[in-house]
């Protein structure tokens, strides 16, 4: 697709379209996700409820938009968290020789547990916890890739002849990490975060799915699908759609992603 | 080749040793006290603190640190508040079943993501390429639970062909040895179905686009110029040279397949570790949660170390960080 000359990706386009329905859809939509109707309840898909409607007659479509509106909040929150500690972690390690071991090192251990694993137990020990603790500990354990990719990036640049440059001009270090390394990394870290994105989506919603990430009535596309799990044959909607959102919005980000690294990596 | 597994096995210990504590301060210092779960309201609160001390949880953490990392040595990992029996009597019940999962599962998305991988490459840049591509993006981005949800939907509820949880069906005991396997394998088909589909979007990815960067290298040129076919070229010359890229992909792969068995075992009721570890998790059962989450980290470092000496025996150049 062409906008004044540029080429604009078509996942972009789409993604765009997602985000737009997420945020204008419940507007449009004149049911309540939360509050029960239970003259309505289980109703097929149809014409009035377009994904049909749950055990307590809410219309699930509601659902499934408001739910994405709160997935999509909790992917955005966790990855600009992960970007406020992997990218100055990274830069730190990269650079300084004497950290870098210590902190490499710290990367390499939390790296060895299966992140869900950690976030599980770590939800789990947290009790029914609100959305922004979740925002929290996935942050909290989702950091290492971007730290890893910063610090391997720096370690490349740091011998390059504008970095020499400008140490022998005296520039402070903190101005020379953050307004002239940085600025060369941010093609990879893009790229990175975008596919943090997705995968921030998959994590909240097998977190809501178990019954320790976003705690019901509040919808999420994690919780939804678990709400179905009793109904499979009579209410297969219940689970269908939110999981149908799910996909889509992953794909999205994901060929997105795939998109920026073609830009970014090929020249 | 002993210099360097040596130096591989004692960054694994140092790994092991950071991962002893990043696991147990992480459950400990988060909020919440079991003793509190387990207490019976209509007990005094006197019992309660009783029941701290006897979990000794009344000292400070580093004490308890201490005694945890003893009671590895001993071998039981501690005692389980919930049932108080021994962490280790718990877990040998319940690895072996996460095994049984997770090794078929492991062997099975190895052996199609390859097939899958070679049969776009044989086909480079045609439809079946194009929609493998598309197919394996899609997979990708498919939670693993709810390929489960709609497996059970289909094959277990709707067709009533297989069964949807349990390991083993109530009566399979009198039954004699064979149609007990297969009994088994009916209730391990659908979790281990699913944990290949989950899986199989990256790793024939991974295949395809390891194949890809191969074919354009020289030595396949030369192949093409003394007038081998693309089919020959790609399986007895190509292939080969993706091992190391695969022993390696799978080593990574572990902590991705563990994560997913968690869940997946939790979605077909299957009694392993992932399933022990959040109902743990849910009753805040802090030796158990703490082993559950350390061994499982220990598979990862286990199989990432055998990875890595596996391709440095296949491929020394990798001995020596000369590739």
């Amino acid at each position: 697709m062409q906008l004044k000359g540029k080429n604009i990706p078509v996942s972009f386009v789409l993604l765009l379209i997602l985000l737009i329905s997420l945020i204008a859809g419940p507007l449009l939509i004149d049911y309540d996700p939360v509050t029960h109707d239970l003259g309505n309840s289980y109703h097929a898909p149809n014409t009035g409820h377009l994904m049909g409607t749950d055990k307590f007659g809410r219309d699930v479509l509601a659902r499934v938009l408001y739910g994405g509106r709160i997935s999509i909040w909790v992917a955005l929150l966790s990855v600009s968290l992960s970007l406020l500690i992997g990218i100055p972690y990274g830069l730190l390690s990269g650079f300084f020789d004497r950290f870098d071991l210590v902190l490499n090192n710290v990367i390499n251990v939390f790296m060895a547990i299966p992140q869900f694993l950690l976030i599980l137990s770590v939800a789990a020990v947290l009790g029914k916890s609100s959305v922004l603790w979740i925002v929290l500990i996935i942050a909290l354990f989702s950091w290492m890739d971007i730290a890893r990719l910063v610090r391997n990036q720096t370690l490349a640049l740091k011998h390059k002849d504008f970095i020499l440059a400008e140490t022998v001009i005296g520039i402070s270090k903190m101005r020379l990490l953050f307004k002239h390394l940085l600025p060369n990394l941010m093609g990879p870290v893009a790229v990175s975060a975008t596919l943090l994105f997705g995968n921030v989506i998959l994590v909240e919603s097998a977190l809501s799915f178990v019954g320790l990430g976003v705690q019901p009535p509040t919808p999420s596309w994690g919780n939804i699908i678990n709400e179905g799990r009793q109904v499979l044959i009579d209410g297969w909607w219940i689970s269908v759609f939110p999981g149908v959102a799910i996909v889509v919005s992953v794909l999205l980000i994901n060929l997105f992603g795939e998109y920026l690294q073609e830009r970014f990596f090929k020249y | 080749m002993i210099e360097y597994a040596l130096k591989r096995i004692v960054s694994g210990l140092l790994l092991v040793a950071g991962l002893m504590i990043v696991t147990f301060f992480l459950v400990r210092l988060s909020p919440g006290n079991p003793a509190a779960i387990a207490f019976d309201p209509t007990r005094s609160v006197d019992a309660m603190s009783r029941l701290e001390n006897a979990w000794g949880l009344d000292k400070p953490l580093l004490v308890q640190f201490g005694a945890w990392i003893s009671s590895i040595f001993h071998g039981d990992f501690g005692v389980s508040y919930a049932n108080h029996r021994t962490v280790v009597s718990i877990l040998k019940e319940t690895v072996p079943n996460t095994l049984a999962l997770t090794l078929p599962a492991l062997f099975f998305q190895l052996l199609f993501g390859i097939a899958l991988g070679v049969m776009q490459i044989l086909n480079v840049n045609s439809w079946i390429d194009r929609l493998t591509s598309i197919s394996t993006l899609v997979l990708y981005a498919v939670p693993s639970f709810w390929i489960g949800i709609l497996l059970i939907m289909l094959f277990s509820q709707k067709l009533g062909w297989l069964p949807s949880s349990q390991m083993i069906s109530f009566t399979a005991n009198d039954l004699p040895f064979w149609s007990q396997m297969g009994d088994r394998i009916a209730h391990a088909f659908l979790p281990v179905s699913t944990m290949v589909l989950a899986s199989l979007g990256i790793t024939s990815r991974y295949i395809r686009n390891g194949l890809a960067g191969i074919m354009d290298q020289t030595f396949i040129m030369a192949a093409r110029a003394q007038g081998f076919g693309h089919k020959e070229i790609v399986m007895r010359h190509a292939l080969k040279n993706t091992l190391v890229p695969v022993i390696t992909i799978t080593g990574q792969h572990i902590p991705a397949l563990i994560s997913s068995s968690v869940i997946i075992e939790l979605v077909f009721s299957w009694p392993g570790m992932g399933r022990l570890m959040i109902n743990s998790a849910f009753a805040r059962d802090y030796p158990v949660i703490i082993a559950c989450t350390f061994l499982m980290s220990l598979f990862v470092v286990l199989g990432t170390l055998i990875a890595d000496l596996i391709s440095a025996m296949v491929d020394p150049r990798i001995q020596t960080g000369r590739i």
